[in-house]
């Protein structure tokens, strides 16, 4: 690698960034247009990919330019602010664009895709201009980073970037490489499926647009919007999880349930497999590492006692049916392809092997826990740096090998995002208060067939008072007596079924989605946290340059190899700041979404729950009123 | 057949001589025994004649004389000139809290013509509870021949200091005084008139009783196989109180297990619509009052149950308990005669013993006159004793008939009375549970427009039918119009208080106008408008 680095940076250097790195931007923004175009046409999309991975290079090596030049930064800076406003000022015809975009893209990008866009995203930054600038720090550092370059690419920067352009001054010296290698990352995510990319891009086009959802005023609007733009591709799934049947020896005993799927999109529509509790789990693992931020409907919990007895295996039939419907029916999820494969796949065994070890996700390292998370490298870095970066131990290993050498305490992640502090927060308390329900309801539960069975015996004590005969009237009465108490038992654990069936079963699923909330946070501190340890390592690496620069002793191909490193770190770490945001903005959408559902959901179980009671009290009500008529 | 033969020679003697002076003496014996307890005039003329019948009419038509023939052997049972009236008026529990749960004083008045009262009439007479009990201990003991109603309970499981607990034990009081005064053996025995006409709290039982089989001999006796019972009735009779007796034990203690259970399962609830109370569960805040008077609702549907399970400890718990007291009265009042009857077993075996003796000394010529005359005056004795104790039992046994039927009557009395007051209290509650639900029913069905039963095509009929569904005209799910026992109240319930903060809406007060649309009427809505 290091060799190839070398020889491939000069060359690259001097071409590279009057063309590429306003490239890079643009094509962060166009994104979902390319995308779209590659799931519309098949042969584009090959020569897109193609172009892509040169692109990958270029970018590489075009990263150490803005490296050298950081020192620098400060006198640039104060440059910045006047040369953006002019651009605001300046703003572009269409034709431009398309002029900038020719060479990397060749005849990929068109220009009526673009405008389609700008359309869009002034639309919304207009309608939400206030929430656009707790994502300043990204845009300003294209606008200081771009100062280098001519100044048609910044009119085109600042097409997008105006209502932010006056407050450059004040972050510019936090970050500095930012979109340059933006598009890599999703280059490599997407390369494994073509399904992927059809869905990635919907998700990453909304983080642009609407950037920090007020979750409180009336977003419900935008959401629906949202997904309704989405909406079209869906496609209908009907999922029955049937027949579970206990197969296996004493030692590995397990149920095994049979799905039967019809969709009438794939081919063939119909198709049944046979399934394994273990396998849902995988299955949520999967999905939950190849969409990041999104709130995935979770298996039911694991049980270690009492896997075998009936009730509970048809518990658990019924959750995870409903699992796959829920999944199914959204519109992201449905189109995963481990989703088809899980419903599909005759060698589930295997197959699921090859897609685990092909993303990383440890989906089959899977613990109770349902909100814990596995970051997978290879989706959050690509796969080239994915692989470098596992050589040596992951992520954060590396990093703690290198820092307890040296003295640094571990960075520590602080969200900086108030509103996912807030939302986590509720979450958990939510999810407190749900379980305290649900333990309460399970209580009554318990104490209603208690009451019922107790009921019983208080029946049989009466039948045998009864059946002493003596007398006619007394023996009557206690007899109607018996049969009223017998049938108020019943009613009784009809209405406890029902209870446990509709607001049981209901605050069940929610409690556990909150876990899948909760995970969908922990994905966001996790990211966050390599986001950190790459920022630090990074630091250390140009302290060290600076050193070696000053030094004039030291040898050339040290100051170099760590200039190198500067790149490859700065690639990692835009990537990865990259798929923190995106998780940020998915799981803004997806919060939404899941709340609006989910409570509506509760609130319709609420009623349900509450008609049944209504009907008990009057078939109860009728019941003694019919026997005291008729006896007393 | 060796220990046949010697006894009929005996019986033969029997007959003639020693038989004679004992049933010239045994009414006078008896008379005199008996004066203490009854206090007719002409019982000693009766009981000859009494006696007489039983010697000679054994064998012809008994089933017209049978009646009679008891009749005479409890001749309190003809005369019914003697009455007393007594009117439970009120009670007092005061002092500790033990003294007012155990111990709370009765007031009443009352009113007799027994001679053994010194004034016809007495107003607001106090007795505590522990005098009844002295004074039911002393009847129990003193009166083997009926079946002494027991005491009710001194305090129900309403809980003292309230209306309905005041109510239920005076009225418990004003039957249990209902039941004496209808037993005519009762009426006449002095006691009675010492305990009512005594002070308030200084009567002790004045009369001594003979003491009956007590303590462990007792219960050894009852271990042994019951004495043959010529009267079939009565000795069925024992093993149903008995059984009545344990049914009832364990129905109650079911119950009791119920209603702890129903309170536990109230707690619960509680807890339910507590959780509910404090839900946020949407991070926009538009339901939580929804919420918070969803989860109310639920507690004071829980506080209902909890109610409901006092109230079938007061009503049917209590209804049994006296019934098991009083099966365990009457059942020890029918070991009681089967101790009579071994009394008389061995009174018999005595004379047997005494006769032979006799016979034995008129056998030897050469005899000292004064062991005959011993012997002769030890059967006399013997003789009367048995002769005694013979009457005593048909004496019991007669009474003991009779009152079997007054007893089987007030037990199917009872219970009917304590399931009908079970009932009724049921009905009130369900009816006040019911209302509550129905109250949240609107807010619940308004917060989503598109949910709950609306997914079932229910959403457009039942929006319109908010109101409550019992009214004074009916019961809008059934088309029966028979009486129904709804009272206005039921709309109100105790625990309406704690919801009324939240409630900002008006409740609907006008019950006619919301009966528009009853089950029938829906029904023909949705039959029409659907297909």
């Amino acid at each position: 690698m290091n060799f190839e680095d070398e020889l491939s940076a000069p060359v690259w250097d001097d071409l590279a960034h009057a063309n590429r790195e306003p490239l890079d931007e643009i094509a962060k923004e166009f994104r979902p247009a390319t995308a779209e175009k590659t799931a519309n046409k098949d042969g584009e999309g090959v020569t897109w990919e193609s172009g892509h991975t040169e692109e990958d290079e270029m970018a590489e090596t075009k990263n150490d330019t803005p490296v050298v030049r950081n020192t620098n930064e400060d006198l640039l800076a104060s440059l910045a602010p006047a040369e953006d406003s002019l651009a605001s000022l300046t703003l572009n015809s269409g034709q431009e664009q398309p002029g900038k975009r020719d060479p990397l893209f060749g005849e990929n990008d068109k220009s009526p895709l673009k405008i389609e866009n700008e359309s869009v995203v002034t639309g919304v930054s207009s309608s939400s201009s206030n929430q656009k600038r707790q994502l300043k720090p990204q845009r300003l550092f294209t606008t200081a980073r771009s100062r280098r370059h001519p100044l048609t690419e910044e009119q085109k920067k600042g097409l997008f970037m105006d209502p932010l352009a006056t407050d450059a001054k004040k972050d510019e010296g936090e970050e500095f490489v930012d979109e340059s290698l933006d598009y890599e990352p999703i280059a490599h995510g997407n390369g494994e499926s073509i399904l992927q990319q059809v869905d990635a891009p919907l998700f990453r086009l909304s983080p642009r647009k609407l950037p920090a959802i007020p979750p409180k005023n009336g977003s419900s609007d935008k959401v629906s919007e949202f997904i309704s733009e989405e909406e079209t591709p869906l496609n209908q799934f009907r999922i029955e999880v049937l027949d579970p049947v206990k197969v296996g020896d004493i030692t590995s005993a397990h149920v095994e349930y049979s799905i039967r799927t019809h969709a009438q999109h794939l081919d063939p529509a119909d198709f049944q497999v046979k399934r394994r509790y273990r396998d849902f789990r995988w299955l949520y693992r999967q999905l939950q590492n190849n969409h990041w931020g999104k709130i995935i409907p979770p298996p039911p919990e694991k049980q270690a006692v009492g896997r075998f007895k009936d009730d509970f295996i048809e518990n658990r039939r019924a959750q995870m049916e409903k699992m796959l419907t829920r999944i199914s029916q959204d519109p992201t999820l449905q189109k995963d392809p481990d989703l088809i494969m899980f419903l599909k796949s005759p060698d589930f065994g295997q197959d699921s092997k090859i897609r685990e070890n092909q993303t990383r996700s440890n989906a089959s390292g899977d613990s109770n826990d349902i909100s814990e998370i596995h970051i997978s490298e290879i989706t959050l870095l690509g796969e080239e740096d994915a692989i470098d970066v596992l050589k040596t131990g992951g992520l954060d290993e590396s990093h703690k090998s290198f820092m307890n050498l040296s003295f640094s305490s571990l960075p520590k992640y602080n969200e900086p995002d108030s509103f996912f502090i807030e939302q986590r927060q509720s979450a958990e308390l939510l999810e407190e208060q749900l379980r305290q329900l649900y333990k309460s309801l399970e209580l009554v539960d318990v104490q209603k067939s208690e009451l019922a069975s107790v009921t019983d015996e208080f029946v049989q004590s009466i039948k045998t008072l009864e059946e002493l005969e003596v007398s006619k009237k007394a023996s009557d009465v206690l007899s109607s007596f018996a049969i009223v108490h017998q049938r108020i038992k019943e009613s009784l654990q009809r209405s406890s079924l029902q209870e446990a069936l509709t607001l049981g079963t209901t605050i069940d699923e929610y409690t556990r989605s909150l876990g899948s909330i909760r995970a969908v946070f922990n994905q966001r501190a996790k990211v966050g946290y390599f986001l950190m340890i790459v920022e630090s390592d990074l630091v250390k690496k140009q302290s060290q340059l600076e050193k070696a620069n000053r030094n004039i002793k030291s040898a050339p191909e040290r100051a170099e190899q760590v200039a190198k490193d500067i790149t490859k770190l700065q690639k990692r770490y835009s990537k990865i700041k990259e798929k923190w945001q995106e998780i940020g903005e998915t799981i803004r959408q997806e919060l939404e979404r899941h709340d609006q559902e989910k409570m509506r959901d509760f609130r319709n179980n609420m009623e349900i729950y509450l008609e049944a009671a209504i009907e008990t009290q009057k078939e109860c009500i009728e019941l003694w009123e019919t026997f005291y008529e008729n006896n007393l | 057949m060796t220990s046949a033969i010697p006894y009929d020679p005996f019986d033969d003697i029997d007959n003639n001589p020693f038989s004679e002076p004992a049933v010239e003496s045994a009414p006078g014996t008896h008379d005199a025994d008996e004066a203490r307890d009854n206090e007719a005039e002409n019982q000693p003329q009766l009981q000859k004649g009494d006696e007489e019948r039983s010697v000679t009419a054994p064998g012809e038509d008994q089933d017209t004389t049978l009646q009679e023939q008891l009749e005479n052997l409890v001749p309190e049972r003809k005369n019914t000139k003697f009455t007393l009236v007594v009117k439970v008026t009120g009670l007092e529990r005061v002092g500790s809290l033990a003294n007012k749960k155990d111990n709370p004083a009765i007031i009443f008045d009352a009113s007799t013509n027994l001679p053994t009262f010194r004034k016809p009439k007495h107003r607001n007479l106090k007795k505590t509870m522990s005098e009844f009990q002295n004074l039911f201990k002393y009847l129990n003991a003193a009166l083997p021949e009926t079946f002494v109603p027991s005491l009710p309970a001194p305090s129900t499981n309403y809980g003292i200091q309230n209306n309905e607990d005041y109510q239920k034990t005076q009225s418990a009081m004003q039957e249990w005084f209902d039941r004496i005064c209808g037993d005519p053996l009762v009426l006449r025995c002095e006691e009675l008139a010492f305990f009512i006409e005594s002070d308030f709290n200084t009567y002790t039982p004045i009369g001594k009783v003979k003491s009956t089989v007590t303590g462990l001999r007792r219960k050894t006796l009852k271990q042994l196989a019951p004495p043959f019972d010529e009267c079939l009735e009565l000795a069925q009779f024992r093993p149903l109180v008995k059984s009545i007796h344990y049914n009832c034990h364990e129905i109650q203690l079911k119950l009791y297990r119920l209603s702890k259970l129903r309170k536990m399962l109230s707690q619960d609830e509680n807890g339910v619509g507590q959780t509910f109370t404090e839900m946020l569960t949407d991070s926009s805040q538009i339901h939580t009052k929804l919420y918070k008077r969803f989860g109310k609702t639920l507690t004071a549907v829980g506080d209902i149950d909890s109610v409901v399970a006092t109230l079938d400890m007061a009503t049917l718990y209590d209804g049994l308990a006296w019934i098991v007291q009083d099966t365990y009265v009457v059942k020890e009042a029918l070991t009681n005669r089967h101790f009579l009857m071994r009394e008389l077993l061995q009174a018999q075996q005595n004379t047997k013993f005494r006769q032979d003796q006799a016979r034995r000394l008129r056998v030897k010529r050469d005899v000292n006159p004064l062991k005959v005359d011993e012997a002769i005056r030890a059967l006399k004795t013997a003789t009367t004793a048995e002769h005694e104790l013979t009457l005593k039992l048909q004496r019991t046994t007669a009474n003991m008939l009779f009152e079997k039927q007054r007893w089987l009557e007030w037990y199917s009395h009872a219970l009917t009375a304590a399931i009908r007051e079970y009932t009724l209290r049921k009905i009130e509650y369900e009816r006040k549970k019911l209302t509550l639900l129905e109250r949240i029913k609107s807010d619940v069905r308004s917060a989503d427009l598109k949910g709950g039963l609306s997914r079932l095509g229910r959403g457009a009929s039942t929006s319109s039918t908010t109101g409550p569904s019992q009214t004074p005209q009916g019961d809008s799910w059934t088309g029966n119009s028979r009486y129904r026992h709804f009272q206005p109240g039921v709309l109100q319930t105790e625990f309406d208080n704690s919801l009324q903060e939240e409630q900002d809406s008006t409740h609907p007060t006008d019950p006619e106008e919301q009966r528009a649309l009853d089950a029938r009427n829906a029904a023909a809505l949705l039959g029409t408008s659907t297909f």
